[in-house]
Formats: C-alpha cells, structure tokens, sequence
C-alpha cells in the first residue's frame, strides 16, 4: 500500500475528487491509494462515506475530471473511450442489489459476459460457466433465475459472474449486506478462494467490521477508513480498532455519542 | 421553474430519441429481442386494446346519433361517428389506454434495473444498455402500439357498427354511409397519429425507466412522471396535428373533415 509505483501495482489512485451535481460538497475528496496484485484492501465507513460512489468511479461508471486512476500504469483519464473500455475489461465489480439480470437464468447471467466480450465457442464458454458456478457452489441451479435463488445464492451468483472474465482486480460493494453470519462466512471463503487462485487485486467496500477485522487478522489485509470522501486513516485491524481518532473510535465501537450523526451510523 | 423543467425533460427526450435513432442506423438492433418484447408488451395488450375499441366505437355512435337526431340526420352516423373515431377520439383514446399498460409497464422494467444495477452491470462488462436494453425496447413499443391502436381503430368502427343496430340504424346503411365522409386523408392522419402515439409512448416510457433514480421510490417517480408526460404529449402532439390537417385542408382542399 503507496504511492510509488512498482510492477505489481494494479491499481493507483491519485487526488481522486469526485462532486454530484448540485450537491453542496464532494463525495469523493483528494483521494489516493494504490492497490498491488494479490492485495485485500478493505474500504470502512458510515453510510454516505463514499464507498459505492468510489468504487463506481473505479469502474467508469462515474466519470472524474480531478485526480486520476491508473489501471496496470495506464492513466484512465487520459485514455480514448475504446482503450478505456479496452482496460476496464480486466476490473470487474459486485453491486451491493446484487445488478444481476433478472430476466436471464443463472446460467444466462454467466454466459452473458462471456458472449459479449470473449471469443470463446458456445461448447468453451459453457465449460468455462459451469466450472465457475461449481467454484460459488451454484451448482444444480444453473436454470433456476436470480429471484428463485436465495439472498446468498444472489451474492454468489454475482461473485461467479465477476469471476468469469478472470479480471486483474475485484470491487466488491457490500457483499454480505443483509446476510446471516454464516452465509456471510461463506462468501469470504469464496472470495478469499477466489483471490489466492488468480492473485487477483481485490477491494472490498463495506460496513460489516467482523467482516474486515477478521480477514485482516488473517490475512493481514490493510484497511482504509473513508469519512465525507477522505480516506482519514489506513491501517491494520489492530491499528484501526487503536485509532484515536474520534469518528473511527466511535464507529468501530458502534458508540452513540460522537461526532457521527445517527443518519451516518444508520 | 416547473415548464422549465419539462422543457429540459423535453430536450432530453428529444436526445434520447435521436440517439436511438443513430444506433439503429448502424444496424446495432437486435432484432429477435424486439420480436420477444412485441410479445411481451404487444401481444398481451391486444385483449384490453379490443374491450376498449369496442366501447369506444359504442360511446362515439351513441353521442353522435342523440345530435344528430335533432337534425333529423340519422343517416349521416356512419360517417360522421367514423371520421370522428378515426380522426381524434380513436387514437388520443386508446393511446391513453396503452401509456396505462405498455408505457407503464416499460418505464416500471427499466427503473427497476437502474435502480438495481443491472444496467450498470451492463455497462460494467463493457457494453451499451441503450443498445442492449433500450433499443429493442423502443422498437417494440413502437411497433406493438402502432399495431395495436391500427387494431383498435378498426375495432372502434366495429364497434360503432355493432351499437348502431342495437340504437335501431341499419347496420348496412351505417356501413354505406361511411365512404360519404371518411375520406382517404382521414385514414392517412389517423396511420400518422397511430405512429406518432407510439414513438411517443416508446421514448417516455424508456426515457422514463432509464433516468429512474433512488429505489422503489424513484421507479414509483418514473412511472407516475411517465404517464403524466405521455397524456401531454399525446394530447399537445393530437392538436397540433389536428391543426396541420385543418391547414393542409384549406391550403389543398384535401380531406374534408
């Protein structure tokens, strides 16, 4: 985790600012971080911090004038559209409502990305779908579709639909949102499996800390604290639960008293 | 400022609009999913398109004939309640209906898969949701209304015809009586009325859908604003039609009534 930049860096974040129009203030301020292959970067905050706007920017989805995203070295800005697009195939993302294609079959949602961007034959990319459905556990619901399938079966299906292009990086919004504590486990394990096999870059936005504590623990992920679009601290586990900092020591002990507002901790 | 709100809107769609035009000029339609939303918003609407032609058709001979009973000039209900059918009342009406149920429907579909990312997953994998998603659509939409107000229209004389022997004219002398006043031109404006509707259900309704934002509440949003804006349009887009045929009329002498 710097800024200078070595072969292993997959993704560098310079100055990154970001404002909606017509809002009152950034949602993204001067951010800057960078992120190497095989990295697990967690992204913390309250509500309104600016994860899911940040990740969005990452993907293109937003667009910024200020600052500027390095994919492998290259400038993002600084690209055509076609090349852009070109670069952004290797980055893929998980949405926090899941974005799954409700009128298409697990197995169409797979196979989708896979007509669309790859030049594999219909015999390979079906080959290629199954074995990642096998990968989330999805096997056996393969015609079933997304709304047939339980909220974890949803996050795994979004998983294996981002794992399908084998991309260089992962953004992962929210992945266990509104999950049991042992669906929530088995998602890590799918996404901590799915890292070590490919040495995938991986970034995770969420507010689940048991989440980011414990796979920082384990596997001595850093972890970046985002307020009001700044990223006010990064750290290890231990180093963020230490924090003094008053808005980090109060979200990561879930206090009512502090400077964050009940909106922001909702 | 409200109108400057709907002038922007207006733009938008105007944009929008074009935009789609552009990518079907380079050939990016995909034509089969068209055919399985012709299905999905056309196909199913035809059953509420033939109710509603039928008693459009009744209500139109019913009030004509009390007027013109006055007159004493019963013989003129084919023709005059034909024309006036055809002309205005058919289309704006069954338009209307359609907004209800094809527009809805499309806007509600849309805004849900912004709202849910799914359009965003779209355009994560690189490709074009106005291309994948909006185009065959808009297409559909079109298509299926512009059918669908055709049908209803001949189901709006049939109508018409059926309510003519129940008030007590003869059935045949309402049919002979049409080809007097209905006019070649009158067929012309209500096919060109018929296209309009529909293009203009197609780009609201996708409009609509594509720019909802903020949950639930923001597809609620989109297709209350996406019925409101279709009866506008509809009704502006009706009057100034109406006015150019009058136009052309005087200019040509083409079409009476």
């Amino acid at each position: 985790m710097g800024l200078s930049q070595n072969e292993n860096e997959v993704l560098r974040v310079e100055e990154l600012s970001f404002i909606f129009p017509d809002a009152s203030g950034p949602a993204i301020d001067r951010l800057s971080f960078s992120l190497n292959s095989s990295d697990i970067f967690f992204l913390i905050g309250p509500s309104g911090a600016g994860k899911t706007t940040l990740l969005k920017l990452l993907v293109g989805i937003y667009s910024s004038k200020d600052g500027e995203i390095y994919f492998q070295g290259a400038p993002l800005g600084k690209l055509s559209q076609s090349h852009k697009k070109l670069v952004l195939k290797r980055v893929a993302m998980t949405f926090q409502r899941s974005g799954l294609f409700d009128s298409l079959t697990v197995l169409e949602n797979l196979l989708f990305p896979l007509r669309e961007l790859t030049l594999l034959t219909a015999k390979e990319r079906l080959q290629l779908a199954e074995q990642i459905l096998g990968q989330v556990n999805l096997t056996g619901a393969e015609s079933k579709y997304p709304f047939e399938i339980s909220g974890g079966m949803q996050k795994r299906l979004g998983i294996a639909r981002a794992l399908v292009l084998q991309p260089e990086l992962i953004l992962y919004d929210d992945p266990t949102a509104g999950l049991d504590p042992i669906t929530s486990h088995h998602i890590v394990d799918v996404i901590l499996t799915a890292k070590n096999k490919k040495k995938t870059a991986t970034l995770i936005a969420t507010s689940d800390l048991d989440l980011a504590f414990s796979v920082s623990k384990k596997t001595a992920a850093k972890i970046g604290f985002l307020y009001q679009g700044k990223l006010i601290q990064v750290g290890t586990e231990k180093e963020i639960c230490d924090s003094r900092n008053p808005i980090i020591h109060q979200f990561t002990r879930g206090l009512l008293q502090g400077p964050l507002t009940a909106s922001e901790l909702s | 400022m409200p109108s400057l709100s709907f002038l922007t809107t207006l733009g938008g769609m105007i944009l929008f609009a074009w935009e789609c035009v552009l990518l079907t000029l380079q050939r990016k339609t995909k034509w089969h999913q068209v055919l399985d939303q012709i299905f999905q918003v056309g196909v199913r609407s035809l059953g509420l398109t033939v109710v509603a032609g039928l008693f459009v058709g009744a209500i139109m001979a019913l009030q004509i004939d009390l007027q013109l009973k006055d007159f004493g000039a019963e013989a003129f209900l084919g023709g005059l309640s034909t024309s006036t059918t055809l002309r205005n009342i058919g289309p704006v009406l069954i338009a209307f209906l359609l907004s209800g149920k094809v527009g809805a429907y499309t806007s509600a579909e849309l805004g849900t898969m912004e709202v849910t990312d799914q359009l965003n997953a779209i355009r994560l994998l690189g490709a074009s949701p106005l291309e994948y998603i909006i185009l065959p659509r808009i297409w559909a939409v079109v298509i299926s209304s512009f059918l669908l107000l055709i049908v209803g229209l001949m189901i709006t004389i049939f109508g018409g015809i059926i309510f003519a022997e129940v008030i007590g004219v003869n059935a045949l002398n309402y049919i002979q009586n049409i080809p007097r006043i209905v006019t070649v031109w009158s067929i012309v404006l209500s096919v060109i009325k018929s296209f309009l509707f529909g293009a203009i259900i197609a780009v609201v309704s996708c409009y609509k859908g594509y720019h909802a934002k903020g949950g639930s509440v923001g597809v609620g949003i989109a297709v209350q604003s996406c019925a409101v804006t279709n009866l506008i349009l509809i009704i502006i887009t009706d009057f100034l039609l109406s006015m150019a045929s009058s136009c052309l009329q005087d200019i040509f002498k083409v079409g009476y009534l």
